[in-house]
């Protein structure tokens, strides 16, 4: 008798324990099938060690906890330091998440939402990764991104209602947040894989572009100097090439390639602003002078106008990729790009440091010359070139753009847009 | 010389009494006093008393009768109760922030199983429950939504300090263990899919119990509960709120 009953105490011990499998984990995800919408599908996560916990090596996962950064907050009222200053804004640190499973045929099924979208989300990173991996980034320099899941984060002021119904990468804590939905009733952001490409892509900007900077000191240089131009520029180009990779991703994805990045995901009136594949793409005269090259980047920022101009540059490059059906060509090149210390051919991060004291000479001709002279095809470089020049009205000269192969000449889908 | 026999006389008579000891030591009997010599005119006496008699050994009955318990004859409880549960469910939250609170319900019997002790301490303290309690936990948006319904099932004994009145209420301790079947749902598009998996249970709590009684003529009770209660689902933690009412018999 009492040997059964340290047996059974034994079984309950051991159930009590969660689910440990080794890597490669069996696990059920919700996967976009094109016209069949989201399934529930058998995936494999190759790098999740610890599926209770979601921690793994692409990802690891933080449950319950409260980032504030609100202007009128004592504590970040002086200076920081980057760690200072991540200390500060996170006024809950939370913990692990406690995803729950019930096992079947040696194959975790998420037994609640919040489960299925941890796991899905995951499945989401992981292939990113792929993607990115693909192109030239390795493991160890991409890492693992700390996720913070359904925080509670207050913008703004301290005694804001926290905001909900979005999903960003927020740099000052070199992580992507997962808020809470309320309007947003479709599919839910950590669920679709272009939202989350998109995030994860400011991540890797970030490391190469600004060092993993937590607060990027070229814009608080610029924004002390007062010429917003260079901040709006790097900024929309974030913007751009975030909307450029997250198009890359899904086209490895088991949907295919999906232009209209955030239909489904977003209010149509937002994710058809977005969309990619329209020809009319384009950048306004005005709007460059106007938002572009003189706006304060508060208000520049606040209008969303860097989507604006962002969805001109990934859709340039969208263009480009399909017209010569060297996709994958250019996403190599331009994540190449980020961060080159070839003189010659400087990257992102270099005109950035270059210009640190010289903003207004950071213009959209800079950095279309900086993705131009790191594309070494010739009929790619030429059929981008012409789109960028179109799309973003671009000044070519002798003097600009020097990487524009002779013979280019400017896409006309912008006709109607002076 | 007649004068002389004549005070010889009275000395003789007066002397009497001494004449008649054989011993001028000896006492003089008390009136009821048997004297061995005495004819005896009494009923005959054995000659020997009878022997101090065995103390024979208690028959089985006996024993059983002497240690009987004597509290339940002024008790006509059977001590079964059914009560109707309801509360708030806290179960853990998977992502990792404090659990959300769903309402949870359910049916418990329960029965003073310290009745069959015969000790008077443990018929008022100790009792046992077989519970079923139900929870669901939903969430998600229009178009991709999960729920998850929770049921408990538990048998578990517990130990109570009585006090109050008649020692109707008491507070105690519960331990107990079973299972957890939960059967989940994902719907997306109004497609749903599901899974459902059982896991083992243990329990633990304290609360607040009370047996009043409301009608003296009629042999049940009020039963009610206020408890706090701990489940380890697999290895997950819930917490229940709650309390119930039911009838005591």
């Amino acid at each position: 008798m009492q040997r059964l009953l340290f047996a059974g105490f034994l079984v309950v011990l051991a159930a009590a324990c969660g689910p440990n499998p080794q890597a490669p984990v069996q696990v059920m995800a919700l996967v976009n099938k094109t016209a069949k919408g989201y399934e529930p599908t058998q995936v494999e996560l190759k790098t999740l060690h610890d599926v209770v916990a979601m921690k793994g090596d692409v990802a690891t996962f933080i449950g319950g906890a409260h980032i504030t950064l609100a202007d009128d907050d004592p504590a970040i009222a002086v200076p920081l330091g980057d760690d200072q200053f991540a200390a500060a804004i996170v006024k809950n640190k939370g913990g692990d998440v406690h995803a729950s499973f019930i096992e079947k045929d040696h194959i975790l099924w998420p037994a609640d939402f919040h489960t299925w979208n941890m796991v899905t989300l995951y499945f989401n990173i992981e292939k990113t990764t792929e993607y990115f991996q693909a192109n030239g980034a390795t493991a160890t320099e991409l890492g693992a991104i700390p996720i913070y899941y359904f925080p509670e984060y207050r913008v703004g002021s301290v005694i804001s209602n926290p905001t909900k119904d979005n999903a960003f990468y927020l740099a000052p804590l070199h992580g992507m947040l997962i808020l809470p939905f309320d309007k947003f009733q479709d599919t839910p952001l950590a669920m679709a894989q272009t939202v989350i490409s998109h995030e994860y892509s400011h991540s890797v900007f970030n490391k190469r572009v600004f060092q993993d900077q937590g607060q990027i000191n070229a814009y608080g240089v610029w924004a002390a100097g007062g010429v917003p131009g260079a901040t709006n520029a790097m900024k929309s180009l974030d913007e751009g090439l975030a909307d450029f990779h997250a198009y890359g991703a899904s086209c490895r994805s088991s949907a295919g390639c999906n232009p209209n990045l955030y239909s489904k995901v977003l209010p149509d009136s937002l994710a058809s602003a977005r969309e990619l594949a329209h020809a009319d793409r384009c950048l306004s005269t005005v709007d460059r002078q106007s938002k572009l090259e003189t706006m304060d980047s508060q208000t520049f920022i606040q209008n969303g106008y860097l989507y604006q101009v962002g969805t001109v540059i990934a859709s340039s490059l969208y263009q480009a990729a399909e017209k010569t059906g060297q996709r994958d060509e250019l996403e190599k090149n331009i994540l190449a790009a980020y961060t080159d210390t070839t003189a010659a051919t400087p990257g992102f991060a270099e005109i950035v440091a270059q210009n640190l004291n010289t903003p207004a000479e950071l213009t959209l001709e800079e950095i279309a010359d900086v993705m131009l002279s790191h594309v070494s095809d010739p009929t790619l470089k030429k059929q981008l070139c012409n789109e960028l020049w179109g799309r973003l009205k671009l000044n070519i000269d002798a003097t600009h753009v020097q990487h524009c192969p002779i013979g280019a000449a400017p896409v006309t889908d912008c006709g109607q847009v002076p | 010389m007649r004068t002389l026999l004549a005070s010889l006389a009275v000395l003789l008579v007066l002397s009497s009494p001494a004449f008649a000891q054989k011993d001028d030591d000896a006492p003089i009997p008390y009136p009821d006093e048997q004297n061995d010599d005495a004819p005896v005119q009494r009923k005959q006496l054995p000659r020997h008393s009878e022997d101090t008699p065995e103390v024979r050994e208690e028959t089985e009955d006996e024993q059983r009768e002497r240690e009987q318990s004597l509290a339940g004859l002024d008790d006509p409880n059977l001590g079964l109760a059914g009560e109707f549960l309801a509360g708030l469910m806290f179960p853990d939250s998977s992502r990792g922030a404090f659990p959300d609170a769903r309402f949870a319900w359910g049916l418990r019997f329960t029965w003073e199983l310290g009745r069959i002790t015969g000790n008077e301490t443990l018929r008022e303290s100790l009792f046992g429950d077989v519970t079923w309690s139900y929870a669901t936990i939903k969430d998600g948006t229009t178009a991709i939504h999960g729920d998850s319904n929770l049921h408990y099932f538990t048998v578990a004994p517990a130990y109570g300090l009585p006090f109050g009145p008649n020692k109707i209420f008491s507070l105690y301790a519960q331990v107990g263990a079973g299972l957890a079947y939960q059967a989940t749902f994902i719907t997306v598009s109004q497609a749903s899919t599901g899974v459902s998996g059982v896991k083992p249970l243990f329990q633990y709590g304290v609360g607040l119990r009370g047996h009043p009684t409301v009608l003296q003529e009629l042999p049940m009770r009020v039963s009610f509960r206020l408890e706090c209660t701990r489940f380890r689902r697999g290895y997950l933690d819930d917490t229940f709120a709650g309390g119930s009412v039911g009838v005591d018999f």
